[in-house]
């Protein structure tokens, strides 16, 4: 059990040897830290160094090619401006080292590597840098400038439209009411978006994409070995198109650099910091402290109320290290199971326990946004209780073991409580998407045609009104509920499997369409790709066919690389295991279609082994790809002498074609 | 009265309560439509002429052709209680309605669905005409017969099951048999602007071109099939024989040589020259394969239900039904075999061009009845 009160203070000795020694460590630092003054109350996101003195320069004044236009606000190492670059007439965002700072080589050097650090990344979920440079001692940045609010105003504005029974928040992407005065420049493109509104009575599912989008940015930065350390609802901010973009790397360091914390320097904002980060004992802090911090971000984002802040630092550190969050739906039983979980594994103590990466954590979300069962499993109980031990193992062990029968009853009560106070609340409040989520994810057995009707219904409505990624979650849900019906022994379901499969067709050809007037020209957008790949796992061959036809169509190296992979793993296909479908004459064909040049090398390696109508196959793919490759390979085919008829059709195609 | 035809309300009206019941599901309304209303003419007169030697009632529902809609029809007659279910008319719908007969446990059989996975593994799912890959040997078989040297451009519709599945049956039997595939071009149920598909198959060089669609798009692309398709040879399947490729409206070139495999042909023999007679006598028009279908199907039907041991007991009916003799059809001859498939021929008939419109089709020759 945790003491309530610091050990020093109280005297008592703590259970846990390892957390006596973090927690002894810890007030170290925090004592070391109250030298820079006195000690605060934890009431924001964490901002620990206010300005440390200087003369900071002020509004139009001229730093560079900068003239700076109004202070909009202060981070860990300098003061952010808004500022108007002369040379390119555009406003910018001006990240300006504290003065007092300048003369500090540590925190040159920081300053400096958060520039080089973001400067390297390109992804729309990151600030881009535009220049560096120094100015009469002053040291600065400058990157895009975002009108929008920080993710910690939103939740702020959220709380606030709650208590006040607002439906929707509509949020300020132009900064309009936060003063932004200054017109657009002379050929500046007035991009504002048309509206971006949060459902205040349930933005679960807008949160989440909003935070998959800022995992997938991360994922950016940790592949060019950067992390961020600092990933706080403070450092997201909305840009015009609604989008969250990740700012202030000011404490980003390289995994190549010693990841050590120093005793005496809190690195990231308390009430986000990874356990690790709070152990301020040498530790490794990899990119995991990154999906720690995230999962809290989105924990915060989801419940509107921060897991660990406490009235001190001290306190707030302790909670870090030693408390289970709040289960998510105790504070918003609107959130499904399934993202509490990933939430709060993202939040694990122990970051084995996290997933590995915030692409896995991202993974994970989208498979919730598209209905899509996750892979993670919740912890249960009966873990949380042993972990529990595990961390206070000097609570009396019989003590437990009486307990665990009756917490074990309690727990069973209070989960099938919850379930029906959780599904009531979607039935009431909900959309239909958002019932059939809760009534998949808490596997109750609530399945009906006129539902599965209504469902194909809507996708098809979605549909024509374009909204294609909404038409695609709906049959996701409906393949969803059938397939839990099927396992669950209701064999009828399967009737409903041809009445999914036109409107996925439907769907494939809408798709189809919107791809080839969207001109992408050959780049297959990120969420096509993922329907075009839910659709190669169907069941139904004709759905199937239907995407390798649309992949074909499309081309390029994208649809290439999905037409290969399906033709590495067409015998896992549900199609051949379900129907005895082979469909590897029609990848073929898909292949063929694409006139890729990187498709004959594939092509030629379905050949082994395959049988004389497969290799036909093959041959014909190969004479609609132009080039050398597909002409060496017919020339092989037509002089292998146990391909018989694959081999009559090359040399007919060869001498034809001289 | 010894049919009611429910609608959506279910409005029953009989003059004889308490007769065990065939329900009926066909597309009465949607873009099948019109063959719905063939196969209904093909019901009504067959019921006309049997007269009081029907041992039991039919019921017509409307399925629109959604297998959404032949799911809930199924249900419905399931719970009025009937003994056999015939229909739906089309593959699609047909392979919904299968999956629901078996949950119901209540024995469906189909006059005109021809692919496969209809009777599939389904002891409650019967046919009563020939399967996809009879046809597709068939054809694949005859365009040897009318080509020497037979290059192929095979068309296939993508929103069809029945489309896609006997493209394959034909392209495998073909190609088995030498012949060379050299294209193959996609379209979707509903498309109409067929210009550049057609020069596309010019194109590509084919003599031979495989069009197993339905007769709306089929009517839609021969349309403007002269002169880029001029010299080659066109064949079709069964799904083309529909009021629809006989409209008015559909101007087709008088130099297209078209060969169609089918269920039926008006002037095959007396038997079938006979019905022909009565079907315009009473409808005025011509009947196409869905009515002479319809009309063999409703007879085994009716046979099964009165051979079974309790005529209200859909499975006394469904064992009565996979062991009927043999029987010789206004669409052949028949022998129904426990799983579902019979054992039964097709024909092949030329479409006669008159007057610029599709006039006719004529008997050409039967395929003798076996099973793949």
């Amino acid at each position: 059990m945790n003491s309530k009160s610091s050990p020093e203070s109280s005297g008592e000795s703590n259970p846990n040897e390892g957390e006596k020694s973090d927690l002894r460590d810890l007030l170290e630092a925090v004592g070391k830290a109250r030298e820079e003054g006195e000690e605060e109350p934890i009431t924001d996101s964490g901002d620990l160094f206010p300005s440390l003195g200087g003369r900071e320069p002020g509004k139009g004044e001229t730093l560079g090619d900068f003239e700076l236009l109004r202070e909009v606000g202060r981070g860990g190492m300098g003061i952010i401006y808004e500022a108007h670059q002369k040379s390119l007439k555009r406003r910018v965002a001006l990240k300006v080292l504290y003065p007092g700072l300048s003369s500090s080589d540590r925190a040159m050097s920081r300053f400096r590597r958060e520039a080089e650090a973001v400067a390297r990344l390109s992804h729309p979920g990151i600030i881009p840098i535009y220049a560096v440079g120094e100015d009469r001692g002053l040291n600065f940045f400058a990157m895009r400038f975002l009108d929008g609010p920080n993710l910690a105003q939103v939740v702020e504005d959220l709380k606030q439209a709650r208590r006040e029974g607002r439906a929707v928040l509509a949020l300020d992407l132009l900064g309009i009411s936060r003063g932004r005065t200054v017109p657009l420049a002379p050929g500046e493109e007035d991009t504002r978006t048309t509206s971006f509104e949060l459902d205040v009575r349930n933005f679960v599912l807008q949160a989440v994409d909003l935070i998959a989008g800022v995992a997938e940015a991360l994922e950016v930065a940790h592949r060019a070995g950067i992390i961020h350390r600092d990933m706080k609802p403070g450092n997201l901010v909305f840009d015009r198109t609604g989008q969250l973009v990740l700012t202030d790397f000011g404490i980003a360091k390289t995994e190549a650099e010693v990841s050590i914390t120093r005793t005496g320097e809190f690195i990231g904002s308390p009430a986000y910091i990874s356990p690790e980060q709070a152990m301020t004992r040498r530790v490794n802090v990899d990119h995991r402290t990154d999906v720690y911090s995230l999962g809290v971000t989105l924990y915060e984002f989801l419940t509107l109320e921060q897991p660990f802040l406490r009235p001190t630092l001290e306190a707030t550190l302790r909670s870090i290290l030693t408390k289970d969050p709040t289960p998510l739906r105790r504070l918003n039983p609107k959130i499904p199971k399934d993202v509490e979980t990933v939430v709060l594994k993202a939040m694990e103590k122990d970051p084995d326990r996290r997933f590995a990466t915030v692409a896995e954590f991202a993974s994970e979300l989208r498979r919730i946004l598209n209905f899509e069962a996750i892979r993670v499993t919740p912890v249960g109980g009966m873990t949380k209780i042993w972990r529990q031990v595990q961390r206070n193992r000097g609570v009396a062990v019989s003590v437990v073991a009486i307990g665990l029968l009756a917490v074990g009853m309690v727990l069973l009560r209070n989960r099938l409580e919850d379930v029906q106070v959780r599904s009531v609340q979607a039935l009431e409040a909900g959309s239909e998407l958002d019932k059939e989520l809760v009534a998949f994810i808490s596997g109750e057995e609530r399945f009906d045609a006129k539902g599965v009707m209504n469902l194909l219904d809507q996708a098809r409505v979605s549909m024509n009104r374009g909204k294609l990624e909404e038409a695609f979650g709906i049959v996701q849900v409906c393949d969803r509920r059938i397939q839990l019906a099927l396992s669950q022994g209701q064999r009828g379901m399967v009737k409903f499997l041809p009445s999914s499969a036109m409107v996925k067709v439907e769907l494939i050809r809408h798709l189809s369409t919107s791809l080839e007037e969207g001109g992408v020209g050959d780049l297959l957008p990120s969420r096509a790709r993922r329907i075009f790949d839910h659709m190669l796992q169907d069941s139904d061959s004709l759905v199937v066919k239907n995407a390798l036809v649309s992949l074909g169509k499309f081309g390029g190296l994208q649809a290439v690389s999905l037409l290969v992979h399906s033709l590495d793993s067409w015998s896992d296909f549900p199609a051949w295991k379900v129907s005895g479908a082979d469909l590897r004459g029609d990848i073929l064909e898909a292949l063929g279609d694409t006139g890729h040049s990187h498709a004959p090398a594939h092509i030629e390696k379905a050949l082994m082994d395959a049988g004389p109508a497969i290799q036909m196959e093959a041959v014909w793919a190969l004479t609609r790809i132009p080039g050398p490759e597909s002409r060496a390979i017919l020339r092989r085919i037509s002089a292998e002498a146990g391909l018989t008829r694959a081999g009559e059709a090359a040399t007919r195609f060869l001498e034809a074609h001289p | 009265m010894r049919i009611a035809v429910l609608l959506s309300a279910l409005l029953w009206v009989s003059c004889g309560g308490g007769n065990p019941e065939i329900g009926v599901i066909l597309p009465l309304s949607g873009m099948a439509e019109a063959d719905g209303n063939t196969a209904k003419r093909g019901l009504e007169l067959f019921i006309s002429e049997m007269g009081d030697n029907l041992p039991c009632d039919f019921v017509i529902v409307d399925n629109a052709s959604d297998p959404g809609k032949t799911i809930q029809r199924v249900e419905e007659l399931s719970d009025r209680g009937v003994s056999l279910i015939l229909g739906p008319a089309y593959s699609l719908t047909a392979m919904a309605a299968s999956h629901a007969v078996r949950e119901r446990q209540v024995p469906m059989l189909t006059p005109s669905a021809t692919h496969p996975e209809v009777t599939r593994s389904n002891s409650y799912a019967f046919r009563a005409c020939f399967r996809d890959t009879q046809q597709g040997e068939a054809m694949a078989a005859f365009a040897f017969e009318k080509v020497e040297d037979p290059r192929v451009a095979v068309l296939a519709d993508l929103r069809s099951a029945y489309s896609y599945n006997l493209a394959n049956e034909f392209e495998r039997a073909f190609q088995q048999a030498g012949g060379e595939l050299v294209a193959r071009f996609y379209f979707h149920e509903g498309d109409r602007d067929f210009i550049h598909l057609v020069e596309a198959v010019q194109e590509s060089g084919a003599n031979l071109v495989f069009l197993p669609a339905y007769a709306p798009e089929v009517a839609a692309m021969l349309s403007v099939a002269h002169p880029a398709w001029e010299g080659m040879t066109i064949l079709g399947a069964d799904g083309w024989d529909s009021p629809d490729l006989f409209a008015d409206e559909v101007r087709i070139h008088p130099s297209l040589k078209v060969f169609i495999s089918n269920h039926f042909s008006v002037h095959e023999n007396p038997r079938t020259s006979a019905f022909s007679a009565r079907f315009r006598h009473r409808f005025k028009e011509e009947p196409g394969q869905l009515a002479a279908l319809t009309y063999d199907a409703a007879m085994l039907g009716a046979a099964a239900v009165r051979a079974a041991k309790n005529a209200k007991d859909p499975v006394q009916v469904r064992d009565a039904l996979a062991s009927l003799p043999p029987i010789d059809g206004l669409t052949g001859h028949l022998a129904m075999e426990a799983d579902g498939d019979p054992r039964k021929g097709l024909v092949i008939q030329a479409l006669i061009l008159e007057e610029g419109k599709a006039a006719k089709l004529q008997f050409l020759k039967r395929i003798p009845g076996g099973k793949d």
